[in-house]
């Protein structure tokens, strides 16, 4: 049976929206509007609040910056300066007194004006100095001496030896090569007409860096081009 | 039809309301990662803010460190010269060739390198080489003289060997040697930091003034004196010292009872000395005058004739062994000299006519030779003695006044030779010879600058007079 309507539209009793329609257009616009006053809420609420504070701690930090560019500045320069203090210790350290060395020697060689225990004169006298610096492969200091020791006593070289070994002289000296040599005859009319040649070669070990002053900053090494 | 297009609304409607929801949500989450991102920031800044309000804090302390640092360092660093002053180092080594006897043939001094602020090193290290020539004690001494000197100055190397014997072959070997100093040179600019400016830093650095010098003790810079006396008394170590058979017995004594001799003349200054002294104590506590007067006469005789022993065992050199002169000099000599202040005794210190005479013939001796250093050392040695001779005695008279004129003499060369004058030629011509000195022309009788007079220009040399002094200089 077909039904057909002919009451007029405007005094037709509306229908209800159906409440599933409802239901689901209501939460529509709850959603839409819960989410965008979320984000309303994030944005310019909580964002905004954290913008802000990182403004306030960077203007703060801003503040602070020049004194923090100093002290950085003092405590490079602390380093520089220990370092440079470090260096002129060291500088002074290291260095050999060799007028101081070469008395010593001449007392032991001139022994007091004795010489029954040993006579020795000279034909050569040379020194170099130890390395210096804190690497690890420094130098050795070397003194060498060479000559003559008078009559054809191997003994007196040997006493010749062990005072020099036994002098204020050999300190700092780490070895000595063992006395050795050849007998030499002189043509002329002096007395002994026999000596010892000989030739000693003393070697001096670098000198202990110097004690490290507190902060000091260690050199950094150069490269090689 | 009508439910169709309602259904099609509703769902364009639901449609349109998830994806804003949607797309609300994800602005949303964005947001919030901003703001968590935000977060992490500003506690990262508020780190960096305690770290740099800890370093804030630091800075008084670091100030301070660096005030002492950089017046200790300046302080240390004075011994070592300023790049301005290094040129004055060639003088000084120039003056202590002169005053120890040495004479130096070559030099070679280092190459260009970066001055001042272009420095990138704060100490230059520098090191001249040398070629030097005389006896040991004269290398002895130049050495020695650079390790006392103000400035820091280090021997690197050296080498000596003989060269020839001197003429009078008693004495001294002449070496050859060579040698290197080093020094170094400071360069406050230099270096990888440039000073920090800090407030009020005079006021603090006053402050600061006895903590400085607490710390200033770090840097000891040794030096070594030599004993002059021992060092002339010892025999020359390149020189053979065999000797031949009338020689070594020569006075009758071989060397080994030469050294008891010296021994026992020691021990009897001692033992004179001793009883001098005993008598001393003797007169402080005589209560009679007349004792005490006799008393002072014999001690008085008895410190001169002792003083007048050793002025004589000195100027003969009977002393030869080191150890018995420093004996000497620091039990006998010394304490004698201190009763004769003491007791204002008038003895006789000053030289006699024979001893004035061996002085004078040694000096005229040296400069013959042409030793100038030696002919000065030599007056050095007995400058005070000479100055208490007594000169009422005209040979005396005589005598210290030529040695005065040697060594001035000595002097006055010396000086001369350090002045720049160069001759580049001599020309004789009609009007008189005309020599060419430092590129100028001059004739004779004319001043060479205020101090320097030609006074003859002969064909091969031009002679000078310079402080009264008459020197010859040839034309080579």
């Amino acid at each position: 049976m077909i039904t057909v309507n002919l009451i007029p539209k405007e005094i037709l009793r509306k229908e209800r929206t159906p409440a599933g329609q409802f239901a689901a257009i209501l939460l529509g616009v709850l959603a839409v509007v819960g989410s965008i006053a979320a984000w309303g809420y994030m944005e310019f609420g909580r964002l905004a609040e954290v913008e802000s504070e990182l403004k306030k701690v960077t203007a703060e930090l801003d503040v602070e910056r020049p004194f923090q560019l100093h002290a950085d500045r003092l405590l490079k320069e602390k380093l520089e300066y220990a370092r440079r203090t470090e260096t002129i210790q060291g500088i002074g350290a290291a260095r050999v007194l060799w007028s101081k060395k070469l008395d010593q020697m001449w007392d032991v060689i001139q022994n007091n004006g004795d010489s029954d225990r040993h006579l020795v004169w000279l034909t050569t006298l040379g020194a170099r100095s130890p390395g210096k610096g804190s690497g690890k492969t420094l130098s050795d200091g070397l003194v060498n001496i060479a000559g003559y020791s008078a009559t054809d006593q191997s003994k007196r070289l040997s006493n010749f030896h062990r005072d020099l070994m036994e002098s204020p002289f050999f300190e700092g000296f780490s070895e000595i090569n063992d006395p050795e040599g050849s007998v030499t005859y002189f043509k002329d009319d002096k007395e002994p007409k026999a000596a010892w040649r000989f030739s000693f070669q003393m070697r001096m070990k670098p000198p202990a860096p110097p004690r490290r002053v507190a902060g000091a900053k260690r050199p950094v090494p150069k490269k090689a081009p | 039809m009508v439910n169709l297009g309602e259904n099609r609304v509703l769902l364009m409607g639901i449609g349109a309301a998830v994806l804003l929801t949607a797309g609300a949500l994800f602005l949303t989450f964005r947001s919030y990662q901003k703001a968590e991102e935000g977060k992490r920031a500003i506690a990262n800044v508020r780190q960096k803010i305690s770290e740099a309000r800890e370093k804030r804090r630091k800075i008084p302390a670091l100030e301070k460190d660096v005030i002492i640092l950089r017046s200790n360092v300046e302080e240390y660093v004075k011994i070592l010269p300023e790049d301005k002053h290094i040129h004055n180092f060639i003088n000084t080594i120039n003056r202590f060739e002169q005053e120890s006897g040495i004479t130096m043939t070559k030099l070679d001094a280092p190459g260009k390198r970066s001055t001042g602020a272009k420095s990138s090193v704060a100490f230059d290290r520098i090191v001249y080489k040398l070629k030097i020539a005389g006896s040991l004690k004269s290398m002895l001494g130049f050495i020695n003289k650079f390790e006392n000197y103000e400035r820091f100055v280090a021997i690197e190397d050296f080498q000596f060997r003989p060269e020839r014997q001197t003429e009078d072959d008693q004495k001294e070997v002449l070496l050859a040697g060579s040698l290197e100093l080093e020094t170094y040179v400071y360069n406050g600019a230099g270096g990888d930091t440039k000073p920090v400016e800090i407030r009020d830093i005079e006021q603090k650095r006053e402050a600061l003034r006895e903590q400085i010098i607490a710390q200033r003790n770090a840097v000891e810079i040794h030096r070594y004196r030599l004993d002059p006396v021992l060092v002339e008394a010892r025999r020359d170590l390149f020189r053979d010292p065999r000797q031949t058979l009338a020689a070594a017995t020569k006075g009758g004594l071989p060397t080994a009872e030469r050294l008891e001799k010296q021994k026992r003349f020691v021990a009897w200054t001692k033992a004179e000395l001793q009883e001098i002294q005993e008598m001393i104590a003797a007169e402080d506590g005589e209560p009679l005058i007349i004792r005490q007067m006799e008393l002072k006469k014999q001690i008085d005789e008895r410190v001169g004739n002792l003083n007048g022993q050793l002025v004589a065992a000195r100027n003969e050199r009977q002393i030869t062994a080191a150890p018995l002169l420093q004996e000497i000099e620091r039990d006998v000599i010394a304490p004698l000299e201190r009763i004769i202040k003491e007791r204002r005794i008038a003895v006789r210190t000053g030289l006699l006519a024979e001893d004035l005479q061996i002085i004078l013939g040694k000096m005229e001796h040296f400069f013959q030779k042409g030793d100038l250093a030696q002919v000065v050392s030599q007056f050095d040695m007995v400058a005070s003695q000479i100055g208490s001779a007594d000169t009422e005695d005209a040979e005396v008279r005589r005598l210290v006044q030529e040695i005065y004129a040697l060594k001035n003499q000595a002097m006055v060369i010396t000086e001369f030779s350090l002045r720049p004058i160069r001759i580049h030629g001599i020309i004789a011509q009609k009007g008189g010879p005309v020599a060419i000195i430092n590129g100028r022309v001059f004739e004779q009788g004319q001043m060479l600058d205020g101090e320097v007079k030609i006074h003859d220009i002969r064909p091969e040399e031009i002679e000078f007079v310079y402080r009264e002094v008459r020197i010859v200089r040839r034309w080579e």
